[in-house]
């Protein structure tokens, strides 16, 4: 029973290698549809499962905890899971829409799934070292799939990514080794419990501080975030979109674990640190964006100026700040990956993403427009759409804190969105299109909407029917503060007793 | 379980030479500061497992008297020599396509604007 | 009864709007008529709720939205929601009767328009009503949303397009700080339900908290209702068309600013800030708006700084209300203004319409040519100056009379600044009103004249309407005084009359005019009209240069974080890394320094060893320092790979067999691959390639980073084994025999304990095989892909040489022997599948430099990939296996045969080795292809793993046949592809 929580990453994995194996199969693509439907309908089935039953903990080889791996669906890992699913089926469901089945990678889905599995694992485990393997897992995914379709000249592009994720996994790899060393432990429960006992030993900090780096650089914080802008525009829009909604939250689940869960609440320099550094990037993200002269490109950059947000509210470490967190992550995945989806549908129907040479959207495409609409003024927090509730939250749980600085920063960076989103409307939508150049709307252009119209449609559920969310959000918050829930969770499995591996 | 000097200099010198060489702006040199970074990585782990000195390899039945080493920083750095060659292949046939793409085997290729934006794409 | 009459008056506009859109379309302009519908329905539902009786509009059910958050779908319809409820649907009629008639042929997307019109008004009357400030928050940015959609309904316009974006950022942005004020009173009462706001007083020493919320609710107010100094944004805003000008920016948006001073006047209204506050930028914007709307000449423009003028003063009337009570007269004042704005603006409407122009230079005579325009204009104009017989004139009375009676409550500046701003303010407004009505008489400039068209009837309907009121209102006071009173909060009751004698406040108003007759006399006899508004007071520059700067900004950060030169990310980012770890090992550098434990150097039985290792460590260092001084490339790759070989030899000396075997073959493996590449660099003489010249800095920097780094992690190594601490490896080391049946403990951890790492490690193997076929292959833009035969020569300058021939061929099959003994020893010995998987490995490639890549893919039969997807699927599968039997996942079986307990352990190994053989197979072959030029897959394999065909990566291929001598130049029109 308990084995269903490995499901969200043994089931991509296991169709990645049929689809591996099958690129010439008539009924590929329909199998993997299904499946990847199937996977997003299990993980809301699991999340909902654990919001009532507790976390859900497996013991590989049923060995005694902390020896054995094991795997924690707690209410943030399956969050996280059942988003990472959704994203996925929307940007299969959009490739499906944007080409042909002869058209495509035959590699493109075997990678996809790989990169879902990866990213799934690395959600779902529960022991420090399997989460470096999950994370080599997704990113040699990701690096594949980033140079999979480019064309000419577009690899380079790749470089910095790739280079710097190198240099994270070394640095990652020796945090490991050293938390080793220090706990004799690899499993989060144990190092939980054993790090409480060591407040005051400055090596923790200091492995505190490695692990910070590592997932902050993963996430995409200031001043490590060079490679994601840079990186990120030379893919194919399902896959730009995947990895703009789903990886850096990939590292932000990461932080939100390692202070959350493993390391003891009393490192408060550490959140300082974590939150100034958020109001940075917030800020700077937000006048990179600005800056940018694409839609694609905008939009990417954009995904640091948001990381900030979701990084500002883990560095204030309170439950309502957690709360915001989980909110505004879930809003975040639909949102940014709509966005980009509909970036890659205006380069398509007009042949090039650069606004001096888009316009005229909103007379010819009213629909996409009423799509952007949702999702863009969604992001730049306008009520009563999903994004004004995070907005909210994070304001509240920082005023809070008296932290008055940080939520100015927050509220200038919800300005600068507002102006970039706005860059996009009237430059694209608006402003009637230049001479030679027409809009394009054909049956795919129609397809890659319809796609985009189920992200919309949850976005909109999350602004008007919060209530719900939120809740799940507040659950999920006070769940990962009683850190006891997840340690409790774990070690219950030594109560089931095995013969010999078990007493 | 005590620690040993010389290895703590010998990961400090392998690392800093690996970060100098992946600084550099060749990709040959690049490419052998990644290679000599993820043994300098391996070597730091194998510091976890202690003072081999006087010590029995993690086989059972292997020399019963002397007490044998922590086994699992081995089977970590197992792992993570068979990650480290994946990477090392995949890092190396992406640089040789970067070259390819740009007969420019220097970093100074990035510089230059244009296609940075993704703009034209495999069609 | 009144609930359901407040859900009509809340619904009914949302839920026509859609409809406006689908009708549109079919009905062109015409839809304006159904229109209609929504407004009239709301207006009698809204009269309907103000006719209840007061105990029923006092309870009323509440309904909850997001509980956890505190937002409430709550009501509030006491008499100034109700008032604002009336204002908004009663003019929405009119200005909707008065669109059916502007918006003509000539304009298009009608439907649009009366959709985003009615969303407006939906907005407004939640706002007003609501009971709860989160909603209330909520409905007022909608208003702002739908306001930008009208503002921009004329999207081919860059003016609208501009006003548009002005006035959603100015009112968005003012309105996030309106957000952190109701955050901040949420948190101060625990609840942003304004009935349980109202009823507790503040909380003790929660005073400067409110404070604080009131000056940010305030900028809020000042955003919305375009006080001083966001003025700016409402006379961009007259881009839209005009009926949206009458009815979002005079009657109702912009008055919603007033609307929250009265609304939270109970909460705000006795701090001592308050009245200081609202007075001072209420009243300065008074005059402020009244001089600029003086100094403007397009009509619209006149009106929209009136607006601004007015808005200030209807603020700011608050300030003198005593202790929180509305002062006298709040909502007539507001009404007064609605009344003859509205009217004005829709007169501006038909003038622009008919005239052509809306310059007040370019126009005159209008009188003539449209006398009922013309009147209604003049009454307008009448009420906008304060003539007597007006609504307008009881207005401008009341207000003075208040600011007299400030006075002479406190005898200061404070007291008298008011009255001075009033009495300023009021003959500028005179003024203005003169300069306007001159242009209804005298002669039509011919320009205008040229282009005049009579208005149609109906277009001057609704602002006769209004104008009725006015005159009504005026020459019957006390029906205005009672009837505003009733929705008044104000405690105060007075009866007003037309006469009240020869009051101080009469000779003020006489004297304005008196004044303003003069100035505007002596205006006209210098007889030349203003110059317009001077640079330094237009805001709206400021503002755009912000809006355009901010990009710029943005670039230039970029820049200066080097985020432009991507070739320096790695430093950055590595130094940012280093930094931050090195810092803080500096700082806290005495409690890291304490844990350092060094064990003696040489402990007793250890029989010399550790001598031999600081000699392999020492060895290891040189040839690493080698690596750098090393300027050509093989050499450095030898270096780099003597370090790798060394610290096979340093794995022995820990007592790892199994690390020191797989690290040598790993290490042959790489250099295979990195000496594929750095061949064909040195073929290409690209590893000469100029490089950028670094400077002196950069150098030095790169050095301390270097430095730093390799610091940082030797003091990790030293203080982090933790002996104190319990740790698991003796756990593996004592169950290894009885539970895991293996004595290899390191073995049993890689496929037992931890195989769940082992499983993702060779995923992670498979994965880069792809990814490297990806990049070795790039779509085909023509044809079908020419096999080029690749004879042995061409992988490797290997002498056709019979003994070495030999000795490979059958060297191959000891090998995989050896392969097979490793494999099977695994699991109690070094060895298993991953290095066993290496030497078959190794032994193909061994068997392809000598004998070609046909020769062996027909040998081989099966693709590699496949044969990695198969290992991957074998690990994969005995992970699963368990579930059948229920037992968790990974858990291994063992069956005994023959005394020999085999266990699915092996199983799980053979995966990794297929893996293994796969995935390094798939890796060689094509790189190596690829390395000489050639294609990297044969077409069976384009077939298998291409959808189109793929063509060599390698410029070498555009020209088949002919091999670019080592030492060419790649020519220019190759370097692009």
């Amino acid at each position: 029973m308990t084995a269903l929580v490995a499901l969200p990453i043994f089931a991509p994995l296991v169709l990645a290698l049929v689809a591996l194996v099958t690129p010439r199969w008539r009924f590929r693509r329909p199998a993997l549809g299904v499946a990847f439907a199937g996977l997003f309908g299990f993980s809301v089935w699991l999340m909902l499962h654990v919001q009532q039953h507790g976390p859900m903990a497996h013991g590989f080889g049923g060995w005694a905890v902390p020896y054995g791996i094991v795997l924690v669906g707690d209410s943030l890992a399956t969050i996280m899971v059942s988003l990472s699913s959704l994203t996925a089926l929307v940007a299969v469901l959009f490739g499906y829409a944007e080409q042909h089945a002869r058209d495509e990678h035959p590699l493109r889905l075997p990678l996809l799934l790989l990169l879902v599995a990866g990213v799934n694992h690395s959600f779902l485990t529960g022991d420090l070292f399997n989460l470096f393997v999950a994370f080599e897992v997704f990113l040699l995914a990701s690096y594949a799939l980033l140079t999979l379709e480019i064309g000419d000249g577009q690899a380079r592009n790749a470089l910095p990514y790739v280079a710097i994720n190198l240099v994270g996994s070394a640095l990652l790899l020796m945090s490991c080794a050293f938390a080793y060393g220090l706990f004799g432990t690899l499993n989060m429960a144990e190092m939980a419990e054993r790090a409480a006992g060591m407040v005051g030993d400055s090596r923790l900090d200091l492995l505190g501080l490695m692990l910070m780096l590592v997932f902050g650089m993963k996430a995409g914080v200031f001043p490590l975030y060079y490679w994601l802008p840079r990186s990120y525009p030379a893919m194919t829009t399902p896959i730009l979109a995947f990895h703009g909604a789903m990886l850096t939250k990939v590292g932000i689940y990461a932080l939100a674990r390692l202070f959350g869960t493993i390391l003891p609440g009393e490192l408060v320099w550490l959140h300082e640190v974590l939150a100034w550094a958020a109001g940075l990037t917030m800020v700077i993200g937000g006048l990179g964006a600005l800056a940018q002269s694409r839609i694609q490109q905008i939009l990417v950059y954009h995904v640091v100026s948001q990381v900030g947000y979701l990084v500002l509210a883990i560095g204030w470490f309170s439950t309502a700040s957690y709360m915001a967190l989980i909110f505004y992550v879930a809003h975040l995945v639909m949102v940014k990956a709509g966005l980009l989806f509909i970036g890659g549908i205006v380069r398509k129907a007009q042949g090039d993403d650069l606004l001096k040479t888009n316009g005229g959207l909103q007379a010819a495409a009213p629909m996409l427009s009423l799509c952007f609409l949702a999702l863009a003024l969604s992001l730049a927090g306008i009520p009563p759409l999903s994004g004004f509730w995070g907005k909210f939250m994070i304001v509240r749980a920082g005023l809070e804190q008296g932290q008055v600085t940080l939520v100015v920063l927050a509220l200038v960076a919800s300005v600068l969105t507002l102006l970039s989103m706005l860059k996009i409307w009237l430059g694209a939508f608006w402003k009637p299109a230049p001479e030679g150049v027409q809009v394009v709307l054909d049956t795919q252009t129609r397809g890659m909407t319809a796609a985009v119209g189920i992200l919309v449609a949850l976005s909109l559920a999350m602004g008007l029917g919060a209530n719900a969310f939120v809740k799940l959000a507040g659950n999920a918050a006070e769940e990962t503060f009683s850190r006891d829930t997840y340690g409790d969770s774990v070690r219950a499995l030594n109560l089931v007793p095995i013969e010999g591996k078990r007493p | 379980m005590s620690t040993q000097l010389d290895l703590a200099l010998l990961v400090a010198v392998v690392i800093g030479v690996a970060i100098y060489l992946c600084l550099s702006s060749r990709f040959h040199r690049v490419l052998l500061g990644f290679l000599l970074l993820s043994n300098g990585a391996n070597l730091a782990v194998l510091g976890m497992s202690g003072d081999p000195s006087g010590k029995a390899a993690a086989l059972v039945a292997d020399a019963p008297g002397r007490p044998p080493v922590d086994p699992l920083p081995q089977a970590l750095i197992l792992t993570a020599i068979v990650i480290g060659f994946s990477v090392a292949a995949y890092f190396t046939v992406l640089l040789y396509r970067i070259y390819t793409d740009g007969q420019n085997a220097t970093l100074a290729g990035l510089d230059d604007p244009g296609t940075g934006d993704g703009k034209e794409r495999a069609s | 009864m009144v609930t359901s009459l407040l859900w009509v008056l809340l619904l009914v506009p949302w839920l026509s709007a859609p409809l406006m859109v689908l009708l549109g379309r079919r009905l062109g302009p015409r839809v304006g008529w159904a229109a209609l519908l929504a407004p009239v329905v709301a207006t009698v539902s809204a009269v309907g709720i103000t006719l209840a009786p007061q105990a029923e509009r006092q309870a009323l059910p509440a309904y909850e939205w997001v509980p956890q958050l505190g937002a409430r779908i709550a009501f509030m319809p006491d008499g100034l929601g109700l008032f604002f409820a009336l204002l908004v649907s009663g003019v929405g009629v009119l200005v909707t009767l008065y669109a059916a008639f502007y918006l003509d042929g000539s304009y298009r997307h009608h439907g649009r328009f009366y959709c985003f019109l009615q969303l407006f008004m939906g907005a407004m009357l939640w706002t007003v009503l609501s009971g709860n400030l989160l909603v209330l928050f909520v409905a007022w940015e909608l208003t702002g949303i739908s306001s930008f959609f009208l503002i921009g309904f004329l999207t081919e316009k860059e003016l609208s397009r501009r006003g548009a974006r002005m006035a959603l950022v100015t009112t968005s942005a003012t309105g996030l700080s309106l957000l952190v004020g109701v955050v901040l009173i949420g948190q101060l009462y625990g609840t942003y339900e304004l009935s349980a706001i109202f009823t507790q007083g503040v909380p003790p020493g929660g005073e400067g908290l409110l404070t604080a919320a009131f000056l940010c609710c305030f900028g809020g107010i000042a955003g919305k209702s375009a006080l001083f100094p966001f003025s700016y944004w409402l006379p961009n805003a007259m881009a839209a068309p005009t009926p949206v000008s009458a009815y979002l920016h005079s009657a109702t948006m912009v008055k919603l600013g007033v609307f929250l001073t009265a609304r939270m006047l109970p909460l705000f209204g006795d701090l001592d800030v308050f009245a200081p506050v609202v007075l001072s930028v209420g009243l300065f914007t008074f005059v402020f708006g009244a001089g600029l709307a003086l100094l403007s000449n397009d009509l619209k423009a006149v009106l929209a700084y009136t607006t601004v003028a007015q808005l200030g003063a209807l603020v700011g009337q608050y300030g003198w209300s005593p202790q929180g009570a509305a002062p006298f007269g709040d909502i007539l004042h507001i009404l007064n203004h609605t009344l003859y704005k509205a009217g004005l603006f829709m007169v501006v409407g038909v003038i622009d319409h008919s005239a052509g122009t809306r310059d007040l230079r370019e126009l005159g005579g209008l009188f003539r040519r449209m006398p009922l325009t013309g009147v209604v204009a003049l009454i307008a104009l009448a009420a906008m100056a304060g003539v007597p017989l007006t609504s307008g004139f009881i207005s401008k009375e009341l207000l003075l009379e208040s600011g007299l009676e400030l006075f002479h409550s406190r005898q200061s500046l404070l007291g008298a600044l008011p009255l001075v701003a009033l009495l300023l303010g009021s003959l500028l407004h005179v003024l203005v009103a003169l300069r306007v009505a001159k242009r209804f008489f005298g002669p039509m400039p011919e320009k205008a004249a040229s282009h005049f068209h009579a208005p149609s009837l109906g277009l001057q309907f609704p602002a006769s309407v209004l104008a009725l009121g006015v005159m009504g209102f005026g020459v019957v006071p006390a029906a205005f005084g009672s009837a505003t009173g009733f929705f008044s909060a104000s405690p105060e009751v007075r009866h007003l009359s037309l006469w009240h004698g020869f009051t101080p406040v009469l000779l003020m108003s006489l004297s304005i005019f008196a004044l303003a007759g003069i100035l505007f006399a002596v205006g006209t006899r210098a007889g030349k009209a203003p110059a317009g508004i001077p640079r330094w007071l237009e805001f709206e520059r400021l503002f755009e240069r912000g809006v355009e700067g901010a990009p710029v900004f943005g670039q230039w950060l970029d820049r200066v974080l080097g985020f432009t030169r991507p070739s320096h990310f790695l430093l950055l980012i590595v130094g940012g890394l280093v930094t931050a770890l090195a810092a803080y090992g500096i700082f806290a550098w005495e409690g890291l320094v304490q844990r350092i434990s060094l064990s003696a150097p040489l402990p007793e039985g250890s029989e010399g060893e550790p001598w031999i290792r600081f000699g392999a460590c020492l060895l290891i260092g040189i040839s690493a320092l080698l690596a750098v001084r090393l300027r050509r490339p093989i050499p450095q790759l030898f270096a780099v790979s003597a370090v790798g070989l060394g610290i096979a030899f340093l794995y022995v000396l820990y007592r790892a067999p199994d690390l020191a075997l797989t690290q040598l073959l790993v290490e042959t493996a790489t250099l295979l691959m990195v000496l594929l590449l750095v061949i064909r660099f040195k073929r290409d003489r690209a590893s000469e390639q100029p490089v950028a010249p670094v400077s002196r800095g950069a150098r030095v920097i790169r050095f301390g980073v270097s430095i730093a780094a390799g610091l940082v992690m030797g003091l990790g190594v030293l203080i982090f084994p933790n002996p104190g601490q319990e740790h698991a490896g003796t756990y593996y080391l004592e169950t290894t025999v009885p539970l895991a049946k293996g004595a290899n403990a390191v073995n049993t951890v890689l496929v037992d304990y931890r195989g769940f790492d082992t499983m993702f490690e060779i995923t992670v193997l498979l994965i880069a095989a792809l990814g490297c076929l990806g990049l070795l292959a790039r779509v085909r833009r023509v044809g079908k892909p020419t096999e080029v035969k690749v004879s042995v020569r061409d992988l490797f300058p290997v002498p056709e040489d019979f003994i070495l021939r030999s000795v490979v061929v059958f060297g191959v099959f000891p090998l995989n022997l050896l392969a097979a003994f490793i494999f099977f020893r695994g699991h109690n010995a070094p060895g298993g599948g991953f290095i066993a998987g290496l030497v078959s490995a190794l032994s193909l490639i061994l068997l392809v430099f000598v004998s070609g890549l046909g020769w062996v893919r027909s040998a081989l039969r099966i693709n590699p990939v496949t044969l990695a997807a198969i290992g991957v699927g074998l690990a994969v599968g005995t992970t699963l296996l368990p579930l059948v039997f229920g037992l968790p996942l990974l858990s291994h079986l063992y069956v005994d045969i023959l005394g020999i307990s085999l266990g699915t352990t092996l199983v799980f190994d053979l995966g990794v080795y297929l893996t293994v053989v796969g995935v390094t197979l798939k890796l060689i072959y094509p790189l190596m292809k690829s390395v000489h030029g050639r294609s990297a897959f044969a077409p069976d394999e384009l077939g298998h793993f291409y959808a189109e065909a793929s063509e060599s990566i390698d410029e070498l291929e555009s020209v088949p046949g002919t091999e670019v001598p080592p030492d060419a130049e790649p020519s220019p029109e190759t370097r692009r592809i």
